[in-house]
């Protein structure tokens, strides 16, 4: 195998951010990345929700109990209910009318300085799981094609689905020599030459926290520094909810960065960590991860023993 | 046998001998001449072959996908800070790396030269 040392890459704006894909080994890889580029910005029309031609749209104004969707579309349902299931309901899919009542109804370009006006945010506390959330009753059939959901009931592709991108693009880079997939900060490196590659965590305020060492997996990021705005009276809001509440969650962290062995799963538990709180943030970074405090302190979370487990493909 | 270095069999008179002479001719001359289509015809091939080839080359560094620099064209080059902490975690290889200081940056050797940074940011 010839190692150039150096990669090809192709970044394109998507999923309301940027995509990267960074690519070496042996083929056609200028071909591979402009093949990637295209199904990742079809994938981004398809399951945006402020589009209301979107599969995902779609299906969430479909009034039937159980619609015909797409296989992509069942695998993204699929892995909303299982984050969901693995963080005990804190990362709901469901919350679609509290975040459009909050003010995201539409694509939010950074509209205020990253965390201002948290002085004015409410007390801080841990996010609660809504013991009455319906995520419990959607399911995917990827066999018959079919997606079942109480009527009412919609979506949020949110995190999850960028996960779940970056992981499928992994997955059909996984020969190449090394790759690394951006899909809006939700990442995926990787590649037969099992080289470490530099991931590092973005400050929102500017420069790098802290930079991991990452030879393959998922790295998510979460926070309340990029889409957040200011409420009518004035008070910050964002688009992380607590599901108790349905409203913005102010838990003491302000971002969270996970590893694990798929972006799927570190997007649930980047979220996941954020909305726990500083008191239990750390159960939820098992691979590793970052917090930063609202205080603007940070802290790295190195990987328990337990999370040490070759990856689940 | 070279048909003119042949002996005329005896008893053969001047005429027969002569158009044996005239018929070895003719036959050295035939030869000569499928020789020369032959040798003219692998010329004609090789040449067509050789400029195909270089063609097909030119074709291909004038379009700007040089073999020996395709992966290179489109590199990246994002340098990280270096002034802040970095540790090393591999998620699914059942090895843990130690936590470190560092603040080196990245090196310049193409053949060891480290895999472009990459950032993880809130999505």
């Amino acid at each position: 195998m010839i190692e150039t040392g150096l990669e090809a890459s192709v970044a394109f704006r998507c999923f309301g951010g940027t995509a990267a894909v960074w690519l070496a080994g042996e083929g056609d890889v200028d071909g591979e990345l402009a093949e990637i580029r295209r199904e990742l910005e079809g994938w981004h029309r398809r399951f945006t929700r402020f589009e209301s031609a979107s599969e995902l749209s779609q299906l969430n104004a479909d009034p039937a109990g159980t619609v015909r969707v797409s296989d992509l579309m069942c695998r993204f349902v699929a892995a909303a209910v299982d984050a969901a299931r693995r963080t005990d309901g804190l990362v709901d899919p469901t919350l679609v009318a509290e975040i459009e009542a909050a003010g995201y109804a539409g694509d939010r370009p950074r509209s205020m300085a990253p965390y201002a006006g948290l002085e004015a945010a409410p007390p801080r506390r841990p996010a609660r799981p809504n013991p009455h959330s319906r995520w419990r009753e959607i399911s995917a059939d990827r066999r018959l094609g079919t997606v079942t959901r109480p009527r009412g009931v919609q979506l949020d592709s949110g995190g999850i689905a960028k996960g779940l991108f970056a992981d499928l693009v992994a997955k059909r880079l996984a020969l190449f020599d090394a790759f690394a997939v951006d899909c809006g900060g939700d990442l995926r490196v990787g590649g037969r030459g099992a080289r470490p590659r530099t991931v590092c965590v973005d400050d929102p305020g500017g420069g790098c926290l802290h930079e991991f060492q990452v030879v393959s997996g998922g790295i998510a990021t979460s926070g309340i520094g990029r889409r957040a705005w200011l409420s009518a009276s004035g008070r910050p809001v964002h688009h992380l909810l607590d599901p108790g509440t349905g409203q913005p969650a102010f838990t003491g962290i302000v971002q969270a960065t996970a590893l694990a062995p798929t972006a799927v799963e570190a997007e649930a538990l980047a979220k996941a960590a954020l909305l726990s709180g500083p008191g239990g943030a750390r159960n939820w970074l098992p691979h590793g991860g970052l917090i930063v405090f609202d205080d603007g302190s940070h802290a790295v979370v190195e990987p328990s023993k337990v999370a040490t487990a070759p990856a689940r493909r | 046998m070279n048909p003119l270095e042949s002996t005329p069999p005896p008893g053969l008179d001047a005429e027969r001998r002569e158009r044996a002479r005239i018929d070895a001719r003719r036959l050295v001359a035939r030869r000569r001449g499928r020789t020369r289509r032959i040798r003219n015809r692998v010329i004609a091939a090789s040449v067509a072959a050789f400029a195909t080839a270089w063609a097909a080359i030119g074709v291909q560094l004038a379009s700007g996908h040089d073999p020996a620099l395709a992966h290179k064209s489109q590199s990246t080059a994002k340098t990280s800070s270096a002034s802040h902490k970095r540790s090393s975690v591999q998620t699914d290889a059942a090895q843990t790396y130690s936590g470190s200081t560092d603040s080196s940056s990245t090196s310049s050797s193409t053949s060891s030269q480290p895999l472009a940074p990459v950032t993880t940011q809130q999505s």
